[in-house]
């Protein structure tokens, strides 16, 4: 298998050689990149469909040309909307053929696939009519990219082998002229993810490839050939020896006429990581600040890499049979900073960056908080009339990185009451204040320490009951929304201590239509179900 | 949606979501109807035997007990302190119209509205009408208060309830407790601001009501001061608004309900002008009586001036 692999890779760097390679400029490039965990009832949810997708969006609209009202990134949606969303695509598409300009449309799904059909949730897209559709679109060129199971149907009934699926189709009717479709796996097969690299191998290893790694020929342009080339062996590598058996993408090849197609240009931005031609050769792992695997690049003797990397902290592992060798490296904006072999040092195995402690569980679960609160209004001493700062005891159920990755939505309910007084009237009084609130919030997980921030709604129920019923109780409910932010503080395995602090809007309409705001904070314990 | 739709949206929701009653100015408001049990006067309860009881002393809990009677309306007033507002308007608060249970086919509105020139001053009203009566309400009770601060309730008042545009109207008035007569007019100031509080009344009867004669009447002047230890005075005037006759009474008790009433008997027919002394222990029984026009064989001075109490007026 691997023999056979070897000489259809030749063949296609003849092909890709003899071809003059598509440029970014003149060729107007639309996007559909579509992701879902999902996928339905009969299925286990995948935990990086999403991230997968996010990903590829990323680097299409940093590097691919992609101009970003030109894209579309569907998150978690269905059968309908993504058929929307690529009528909404032909669209802009055939408009823009009728100002004369080339068009590209770019097509990624990564999710669940079963029985023929593309499962977003619970609904189902048949993938000949998924790929009849691309193939009847108004535009020049098509690549659809699937990163399902048994996702080489899509190409098998093309008539590509089961493995090596590595081959050129030159024999399609002329109405299919100017479609690329790459699967991640033959119609027989799996498609895998991976805990450790955070995403499925295929979209990985593509993603890697589009960044730099499969710039095979040093022009700083990562080509379809060139990406589906690293796409293939680095997959079929990393999962010959899974429970699973190896995954073996595949190519459907029509492009008559138009050559090989430049996917990402990593020179253009001049921004990332540089592995000049006398750093040692093997596999470089490009680990972002979150832990997960940016990049994995595999550098060959006398090259050199570009990996276009977005700005911030990485570090970088290189794994030798007898240990590691690990390093740090920032990437500031618009530099590409040479890595040499100089930056790194030797590590033991248990320092391994990748599979570390500081690898982020990305899986959905659920958390517990209880803890106290307390609130005040602003505009004191007027709004403190009204509504007296208040302590509060409070409760939150959390759910983790459903939504999407490191996205967090809760429930949380509080009560308090204490003792004010109205002073123009001179009158005392009880109050009471319950709160059930909706947030959702973006985390930065660390080892020990994930600070958040994002935004919550309210619903406030407060009362006031006066002393000797000297006048009648009264109450006022509002909806409030506002902004929350934090950091929890891990002290077990799954518990942590939180840190938390609030600023509120507040209407209040009675008397007179007033913004008022109130600030909390908040010291809560909690526990991972 | 536009992120400004959005915007928007969320706030015309929060605006629809937020409701209630949470109100201070509604206390303020509410703080400015007068209370009942701040303006009644208060004298210890006289002995269950009222044949010893000393007769200034016992025309002293007579007279508090009419005064007070005079002042039952402001239950109504009470009532309404119970109740939220059924409305605001800038400036104000409606509570009704309510229909009137005690006169069926009338409902009665109580509207206060903050004086638009004096800080804290507050003008209310209390009105019937006759239910789909339109426009036209009858204003039985109109007063001010401004509140002073220092606690509940604390401030000057000033109200006149006037009984003969709604008479006129068909508004029917029950009797007094005599079964004779019917109120015409009743108007009090007073002041809750400092210690001592004081009562002014002026009460207008028409004494033979229950006859159908709305031409005679007879009036009260009574003013009450009272100091927070209970401590007291209550000076009250009578006339006989056919003859002419008075009878103005000062009376003045301590907290254990030891007092002295002086009362001057004056008769303009004849320019005859008398003063009467008494003076009572804390069981009020009489302990010095000095009554000039004491009917012999009875004597016209009994007990010991020395036994009176000092109370300085209020």
């Amino acid at each position: 298998m691997r023999i056979g692999l070897k000489l259809a890779s030749v063949a296609l760097l003849a092909v890709t050689a003899a071809a003059p390679a598509a440029r970014a400029q003149g060729l107007r490039r639309f996007a559909i990149v579509a992701g879902n965990d999902s996928g339905g009832g009969e299925t286990r949810p995948l935990l990086y469909a999403s991230a997968d997708a996010r990903k590829v969006y990323d680097i299409l609209t940093r590097l691919g040309g992609v101009r970003t009202e030109d894209a579309t990134l569907l998150i978690g949606a269905s059968a309908s909307q993504l058929l929307s969303a690529v009528v909404a695509v032909e669209m802009q598409a055939a408009e823009a053929k009728r100002h004369g300009e080339q068009t590209a449309l770019f097509f990624y799904y990564s999710g669940h696939a079963k029985d023929g059909s593309l499962r977003l949730g619970e609904t189902r897209i048949p993938v000949e009519g998924l790929k009849a559709r691309i193939a009847s679109s108004p535009v020049d060129v098509r690549i659809a990219i699937l990163d399902s199971c048994k996702s080489g149907a899509m190409t098998r009934t093309k008539g590509a082998r089961r493995a090596p699926a590595f081959e050129i189709q030159a024999d399609s009717p002329r109405d299919a002229k100017g479609m690329v479709i790459l699967t991640s796996s033959t119609s027989d097969e799996d498609s895998q993810e991976s805990d450790t690299i955070g995403g499925s191998y295929f979209s990985h290893h593509l993603a890697s490839g589009l960044l730099g790694g499969a710039d095979k020929s040093g022009d700083g342009r990562v080509t379809l050939f060139e990406a589906y080339a690293y796409a293939y062996d680095r997959t079929v590598a990393d999962t010959a020896e899974s429970a699973a058996g190896a995954q073996h993408p595949t190519f459907s090849y029509d492009l008559a006429g138009n050559g090989d197609l430049v996917l990402t240009d990593v020179a253009v931005r001049h921004e990332g990581v540089y592995l000049p031609r006398e750093a040692p050769s093997g596999v470089y792992f490009l680990v972002d600040g979150k832990g997960f695997v940016a990049a994995e690049i595999n550098k060959a003797d006398g090259v050199d890499r570009r990996v276009a990397l977005a700005p911030g902290h990485y570090r970088v592992k290189r794994r030798l049979p007898d240990r590691l060798r690990v390093g740090d490296v920032d990437v500031p904006r618009g530099q590409m900073v040479a890595l040499a072999e100089g930056r790194l040092r030797d590590a033991p195995f248990s320092d391994d960056p990748v599979k570390g402690a500081g690898r982020v569980d990305l899986t959905s679960r659920w958390s517990l908080g209880a803890g106290a609160t307390y609130q005040s209004v602003f505009a004191a001493p007027s709004g403190a009339s009204l509504f007296p700062p208040t302590g509060m005891l409070a409760v939150d159920l959390s759910l983790r990185n459903f939504l999407r990755r490191d996205w967090v939505w809760s429930l949380d309910l509080a009560a308090g009451s204490t003792n004010g007084v109205v002073a123009s009237v001179d009158a005392p009084f009880r109050f009471s204040e319950v709160s059930l609130a909706s947030s959702l919030t973006v985390e930065w997980p660390h080892r020990y320490v994930t600070p958040y921030v994002g935004g919550r709604l309210a619903m406030l129920i407060m009362g006031r009951r006066f002393d000797n019923d000297l006048y009648p109780a009264q109450f006022f409910s509002t909806l409030s929304p506002g902004l929350v932010g934090g950091a929890a503080f891990r002290i077990m395995q799954n518990t942590s201590l939180i840190a938390r602090g609030r600023l509120h809007y507040l209407l209040y309409n009675i008397d007179e239509n007033r913004s008022l705001g109130y600030w909390e904070l908040a010291a809560m314990v909690s526990y991972d179900l | 949606m536009t992120s400004s739709r959005i915007i928007w949206t969320s706030l015309l929701f929060a605006t629809i979501a937020a409701c209630g009653n949470y109100s201070n100015e509604d206390l303020e408001f509410m703080n400015a109807v007068p209370a009942r049990q701040d303006l009644v006067a208060s004298i210890k309860s006289g002995p269950l035997v009222t044949a010893n009881e000393a007769e200034l002393a016992k025309d002293t809990h007579n007279v508090v007990a009419a005064f007070n009677g005079a002042l039952d309306f402001l239950k109504v007033a009470d009532l309404i302190r119970t109740y939220q507002p059924t409305s605001r308007i800038p400036d104000g608060r409606i509570w009704g119209p309510f229909p009137d249970n005690n006169h069926p086919g009338w409902q009665w509105r109580f509207v206060m509205t903050k004086d638009a020139v004096t800080a804290d001053k507050f003008n209310y009203s209390f009105d019937e009408q006759q239910i789909g009566g339109g426009d036209t309400w009858y204003t039985l009770l109109d007063g001010w208060f401004i509140a002073t601060g220092g606690g509940v309730r604390r401030g000057m008042g000033d109200f006149t309830l006037q009984t003969d545009a709604a008479r006129m109207a068909g508004f029917q008035f029950e009797l007094g407790d005599d079964g004779k007569s019917e109120l015409k007019s009743l108007h009090i100031a007073y002041s809750t601001a400092d210690y001592p509080i004081s009562v002014v009344m002026n009460l207008v009867l028409y004494p033979n009501a229950v006859t159908g004669d709305f031409t005679n009447t007879g009036s009260l002047d009574c003013t009450y001061e009272a100091l927070q230890s209970g401590q007291g005075g209550l000076h009250f005037d009578a006339t006989d608004s056919a003859s002419g006759k008075s009878l103005s009474v000062d009376s003045r008790w301590l907290p254990t309900g030891r007092g002295r009433a002086d009362a001057t008997y004056t008769d303009p027919t004849n320019g005859v002008s008398l003063t009467w002394n008494e003076c009572w222990d804390d069981s009020f029984m009489s302990v010095y009586d000095n009554k000039p026009w004491a009917t012999p064989p009875a004597p016209v001075t009994t007990g010991d001036a020395t036994l009176c109490p000092d109370i300085p007026t209020l």
